[in-house]
């Protein structure tokens, strides 16, 4: 019998060998749990955990990796050259030397790798792109245009230094099968749209994000001299599909000039064009610089039927509350000319003000399949948790309407959102009423108890189990007396969501207002004081572990915003109820959620303001009883099972990093997680 | 001239020279030792390890000396194996892992590389189980770490 006898284990090298041969999925999900031997040697395959390298990447490290990846489908780098962070093993590039050693680590990649790559991402952040640091990219440039990566299908760049004259035309010569293109520039640069769009003939995907004060201006034809040699024929048809732009400077006839061209475009994706990012027409020393607006879109017919048969999804993203805007959309002269074949609609952020669903464009629409709402800033709790009464009539009203998808709570309030705009109610909370407050709840809770699920109300005298069907039934609450004035968090009506149990919520915070300038922004506003960043937080939190106690999955984004001259929730409370210490730590605000199960923080700030000073003290707090650290200490959210940091900031990363690090020690096993999201989630419009 | 190889149960294989150096070892051993009747003692390899690891040698006489270069690695398949190889590695289990060890030891590279290509291609498509089972591997994850290990996949796939 030929299996008589055991085959004689294969040594390592030679499974090593095998592997080579595996993809990195196989290695992934069926090698690795083979056995303890065959894991340990998948994992000196992990490109999956190699992918991006942060900091340390030098240039021996480099080497290394770059022996054992013998295959690679796809490769991030992630340059981290903050000159004042010395104390971290940071490539930094202030010397010739220095540079020369990445280019050489660079150089090694394009030997046999390059040519074989699909997917290729670029950051570079941290140090200011004054030229010093990164002046080598035109050499990188170089690099790039002799050896053009020949099969790749997905770029990105991120970061600063991307110098000068990166027309993208010089730097992709043969990028004939790239779909898609990212790119967040963070200083001021110019791109040549058509130039870029002709240097990839089959791309699909374009996304571009500026970020600087001086921003990321995009070009078309008129000011590009290549384009316009008559050697070039004009670019007539070009197969994007997806066009993404987010804090550019695109002149209004750039746009006429594109949009024509783009005949295959189905979803358009425009994000903050009218408040360009502290640009004033003025820092252009131009004398006709357009700014390329939102209302301008819709004012100027940029997308009469003709030239926007095809686009089938929109997403509006905004930060700010714009009666105008709103006015814009719900003029009926825009009624069904507007973007005709839409069939998809995104809101992030926006606004649900009653005549956005009232009275609203799309409300007319005929052929609008889906609206997504993907959280709200300042109007989430007052019209989101309290509900908007309108969702319902669009509902009605728009017979099309086959998908609305909308944070849970929006949908699951609805049906108690008319006792809040009841006339009692409202005299009740005028008159600070709360016994007539009371009843008026309670009547409509009896009425709406069918339709909830998640939120219960409680009286604040004994549990009262007649007007709810919480999912706490039988769970003994603490009476928690109804305040109708104390917390507010611009929000004339509070409520107590005992039963709510996941909360995704946005919150935008105002940057400027840090301890040192409070005072000065109190004075020019008028006002005894104006609330610093943290204490914004430290607001919104402590409101929202009071009102919703037993919330289990949390899930926040974070936006740092500038209004023009708004300040967000700065004049939404008064802070004196908490004390000093409480105000530096938003994050403590949230032990009150005994229950939590799933905290997940998306940092998704512009300039990485939000600087939670309280890491350190969570450091402790989340350290389990007995562990070493944490012995004295007792754990907060002890149901805790999984904390996720998402960030698209460049600047404070390794805290996050290090401070996950000691996460994981001090408390083994949650399931922690530091991850990037540089960009809030693109609609993954695909027909 | 013939070079003569004994084989761990003492049989001996006469072959030419020029097939027999397709083995690195063996290449390098007449060279370190000379022109010598003498035969090669190869005590890693039985003789019916070693009757097919010469049946490829002299199917592979005349091929041309591979050039290695780590760097310039292209993308590895295991989908290239040529037909002849293909039916020359139709053997059980068994054989085909002393064929890779022989290899391995003798230094024959592709005859290493279309053995490991060969197990490669055994492993592709198969289940954790099905590939402990063909290989004959104990699991000896703990049920914890095996869930780990699928938890931290879910996270690469979520990238």
């Amino acid at each position: 019998m030929s299996h008589s006898f055991q085959s004689r284990p294969l040594p390592q090298e030679i499974i090593e060998i095998i592997f080579s041969y595996l993809s990195q999925s196989t290695l992934r999900c069926c090698a690795r749990l083979v056995c303890k031997e065959w894991n340990l040697i998948c994992l000196k395959y992990a490109l999956w955990r190699a992918a991006v390298w942060s900091a340390d990447l030098s240039k021996e490290r480099a080497d290394r990796l770059l022996k054992q990846l013998r295959r690679l489908d796809s490769l991030a780098i992630w340059i981290q050259c903050d000159p004042t962070l010395t104390d971290h093993k940071l490539l930094t590039f202030t010397t010739e030397e220095q540079e020369q050693e990445h280019i050489i680590a660079f150089e090694t990649f394009r030997k046999g790798i390059l040519e074989q790559l699909d997917q290729f991402q670029l950051q570079h952040s941290g140090g200011r792109g004054d030229g010093t640091h990164f002046a080598s990219l035109t050499d990188r440039r170089r690099v790039l245009r002799r050896h053009p990566f020949g099969n790749l299908k997905e770029l990105s760049f991120h970061g600063y230094g991307i110098q000068h004259d990166l027309h993208l035309g010089p730097l992709l010569p043969a990028m004939t099968h790239l779909q898609r293109l990212k790119l967040e520039i963070w200083d001021r640069q110019d791109i040549f749209l058509m130039r870029l769009l002709r240097a990839c003939p089959v791309l699909e995907d374009l996304e571009i994000f500026g970020r600087q004060e001086e921003g990321l201006r995009i070009w078309v034809l008129e000011d590009d001299e290549e384009e316009r040699s008559p050697a070039r024929t004009p670019l007539s048809h070009h197969p994007l599909k997806r066009l993404y732009l987010r804090r550019v400077t695109i002149r209004q006839r750039s746009i006429e000039r594109i949009i024509p061209v783009l005949t295959e475009l189905i979803a358009f994706r425009i994000v903050e064009f009218n408040r360009p990012w502290r640009i004033e027409p003025a820092d252009f020393h131009c004398e006709s610089v357009e700014f390329y607006t939102i209302e301008k879109l819709i004012q100027l017919h940029m997308f009469p039927p003709e030239k926007s048969g095809k686009i089938e999804a929109f997403l509006l993203e905004t930060y700010h509350e714009d009666a105008a805007f709103g006015q814009y959309l719900c003029s009926a002269e825009y009624n069904y000319r507007w973007l005709p074949n839409l069939r998809v609609l995104y809101f992030v952020t926006a606004p649900l003000e009653d005549y956005w669903f009232r009275f609203g464009w799309h409300s007319t629409s005929q052929t609008i399949e889906t609206v997504e709402i993907i959280g709200q800033g300042r109007h989430f709790i007052e019209n989101s948790v309290v509900g908007s009464p309108s969702i319902e009539g669009y509902l009605r009203r728009n017979q099309h309407l086959k998908h609305l998808k909308a944070p849970e709570s929006v949908i699951r309030t609805r049906g108690i959102v008319d006792m809040y705009m009841s006339d009692p109610f409202k005299k009740a909370v005028k008159d600070r009423d709360s016994a007539l407050a009371l009843r008026v709840v309670e009547k409509a809770a009896k009425a709406a108890a069918a339709e909830l699920e998640a939120i219960r109300l409680t009286s604040g005298t004994a549990e009262d189990d007649k007007c709810n069907k919480s999912r706490h039934r039988s769970k003994k609450l603490d009476p928690l007396p109804i305040t109708l004035e104390p917390i507010r968090l611009n929000c004339d009506y509070i409520w107590v969501c005992e039963g709510l149990l996941t909360l995704k919520l946005g919150l935008v915070t105002d940057p400027r207002v840090t301890p040192k300038s409070a005072a000065e922004f109190a004075a020019a506003a008028s006002r005894p004081h104006v609330m610093t960043e943290n204490e914004q937080l430290a607001r919104a939190y402590a409101y929202i572990a009071t009102v919703c106690p037993n919330l289990r999955t949390v899930e926040f984004y974070h936006t740092t915003m500038q209004f023009g001259g708004e300040w967000v929730i700065a004049h939404g409370g008064d802070v004196s109820k908490l004390d000093e210490e409480d105000q530096s730590h938003p994050l403590k605000q949230l032990t009150r959620l005994k229950d939590l199960e799933t905290l997940t923080l998306r940092l998704h700030t512009i300039e990485g303001h939000i600087e939670f000073e309280d890491f350190e003290w969570m450091m402790e707090t989340v350290a389990e009883e007995g562990s070493p650290s944490g012995a004295s200490k007792v754990a907060c959210w002890p149901k805790l099972e999984s904390f996720q940091i998402r960030y698209n900031t460049s600047a404070k990363n390794e805290n996050y990093q290090y401070w996950m690090a000691l996460v994981r020690e001090l408390r083994p096993g949650l399931d922690v997680r530091v991850k990037q999201d540089l960009l809030i989630p693109w609609c993954h419009y695909r027909r | 001239m013939p070079v003569t190889l004994t084989s761990l149960d003492n049989q001996e294989f006469k072959v030419d020279k020029e097939v027999a150096e397709r083995s690195i070892l063996i290449k390098n051993m007449i060279e370190d030792v000379g022109e010598s009747d003498a035969p090669i003692p190869l005590p890693n390899v039985s003789a019916a390890v070693l009757t097919k690891v010469i049946e490829y040698c002299e199917h592979h006489r005349n091929d041309p000396v591979q050039v290695q270069d780590e760097t310039d690695d292209p993308r590895k398949r295991s989908n290239d194996i040529e037909e002849w190889d293909m039916k020359f590695m139709q053997v059980d289990q068994e054989m085909l892992f002393e064929i890779i060890l022989a290899a391995n030891y003798l230094d024959i590279k592709p005859l290493l590389d279309v053995g490991c290509k060969t197990v490669a291609n055994i492993i592709k498509g198969k289940t954790p189980e099905e590939i402990r089972k063909a290989f004959n591997i104990v699991n000896d994850f703990t049920p914890e770490e095996e869930a780990q290990i699928k938890k931290e996949n879910e996270w690469a796939e979520d990238r």
